[in-house]
């Protein structure tokens, strides 16, 4: 096949999100903790963020502020994160790591006390942090997030990149089948959307897929923590990504009058002339609106399946202690066996409607004319 | 609105919420495999089309629970 030898790029496009993800990841942190803090809390923990991560402080925090959706974003952040904390709470409450729940409950106490915890399974970052003093381990478990979203971009860069290398069309083997069925599902699933203009974005879209469904994944595999579980760290900046790609391309496409036109609803008559009017800031919410509803429907999605796991899993070795009278090192009952067929159901999905509301995003800002046309020739 | 009250809300407001989703759910759902079933031929595009309204659907029920989690800090 002369097409996978070309798209040798997805790679490097993978990476290239990687590293935009990570630098949204460090953005997204920043104001939210910085807005929560600044009133109540001295500088102590935010100085402590800012040395763990040098990368991400010298970044223009100032140009998420400037971002229009951003300014809507503190807000939603600003209350994601209690909720965020308490997941630390509830895990130190069963014992891992009593004083570092205790610092993160007093730096998540200003969304008005904090009773109900969500449980979660403990992952790797979990036993590193029971070892550390409590600031560190605060700071670690903030950082949990980017961390395992950049194991899992790591992963597959490697994976990707040495692979690139190996694959041949005139010696088909295993591995090239694999790949092959994988790229043609999705550059299929694309046509069938876009048309055959899907080529150009295929490297991005497909690397979205591929990257969303391995970390929804990793929080399945012991000691692991899908990353996408966490709305402000990295879900918000895949969706930030998305929008910011799908306007770069309606821009391209339509240039900056076409590109106003379509805001204004494409209008035709005097009538619709007048309307636009109305139309426009209606329009321009709608595409401002977009990337949040994106990003909040994988994070729920991810968040509720995670924690549901979690719950059975609690479940599970409570009844166990029950039935022991409470002896050391007996294994629970896996009571969340039966769910995990359902994450690996809800995981595909998951990615698939994220890659698949991008990809309509893109078909929705293409001209027209061009676009009914294909889709035309695609019908049956 | 004290905790106790808060404990009856959050639980109920977000059953309602599927109850609403699982009937559009249903709904759209029955719709795709109708659709397949006369038409076999178009299943690629029917199942990506009825996958997308399922999503914008059951974001619905999302946007419920992630108020309840905002409420759960709450209690």
């Amino acid at each position: 096949m002369q097409r996978m030898r070309v798209d040798r790029t997805a790679p490097l496009a993978l990476l290239l999100g990687a590293a935009l993800l990570i630098a949204g990841v460090c953005l997204a942190e920043e104001p939210a903790h910085g807005s929560s803090h600044e009133a109540t809390t001295t500088a102590a923990p935010t100085e402590h963020v800012a040395t763990q991560e040098p990368a991400g402080t010298g970044e223009p925090v100032a140009a998420t502020h400037g971002e229009p959706a951003a300014t809507h974003e503190t807000t939603a952040t600003h209350e994601a994160t209690p909720a965020h904390g308490e997941t630390a709470d509830a895990h130190g409450a069963a014992g891992a790591h009593g004083e570092a729940a205790g610092a993160h409950g007093a730096a998540a106490a200003h969304g008005g006390g904090h009773g109900g915890g969500m449980p979660h399974i403990p992952s790797a970052l979990t036993f590193i942090e029971a070892k550390l003093p409590a600031e560190q381990a605060e700071a670690l478990n903030k950082l949990k997030d980017p961390i395992f979203s950049l194991v899992v971009a790591l992963i597959l860069a490697v994976f990707f990149v040495s692979l690139a290398g190996k694959l041949d069309a005139r010696k088909p083997g295993r591995t090239q089948m694999a790949v092959e069925l994988i790229f043609g599902g999705l550059y299929g699933l694309f046509t069938t959307i876009i048309g055959p203009s899907a080529r150009r974005y295929t490297p991005f879209l497909g690397s979205l897929f591929v990257f969303i469904f391995c970390n929804n994944l990793f929080g399945m595999v012991p000691l692991g923590h899908s990353s996408t579980s966490s709305f402000a760290n990295t879900t918000f900046a895949l969706g930030m990504l998305t929008f910011l790609y799908v306007q770069g391309i309606a821009l391209k496409e339509n240039g900056i009058g076409g590109y106003l036109f379509h805001m204004a609803g494409s209008p035709k008559t005097g009538m619709e002339w007048g309307f636009s009017l109305l139309l426009f800031p209606l329009h321009v919410l709608g595409e401002l609106i977009k990337p949040i509803s994106l990003s909040l429907r994988l994070f729920g999605n991810i968040f509720g399946e995670d924690t549901l796991m979690a719950t059975m899993v609690l479940l599970g070795a409570g009844i166990m202690f029950k039935i022991t009278g409470g002896m050391a090192l007996v294994p629970g009952i896996p009571l969340q066996l039966p769910f995990y067929f359902l994450g690996l159901l809800s995981c595909t999905i998951q990615a698939l409607v994220f890659t698949l509301l991008a990809t309509v995003y893109i078909a929705l800002w293409l001209p027209h004319g061009h676009h009914a046309e294909e889709g035309h020739s695609h019908g049956h | 609105m004290d905790g106790s009250t808060l404990g009856l809300a959050i639980p109920l407001g977000l059953g309602m919420a599927a109850i609403g989703s699982g009937i559009g759910l249903g709904k759209a759902i029955e719709g795709g495999m109708n659709a397949m079933g006369r038409q076999p031929e178009a299943i690629g595009q029917i199942q990506t089309a009825m996958i997308i309204g399922c999503a914008f659907i059951e974001a619905l029920t999302i946007y419920a629970l992630i108020v309840s989690i905002l409420l759960m800090g709450k209690i």
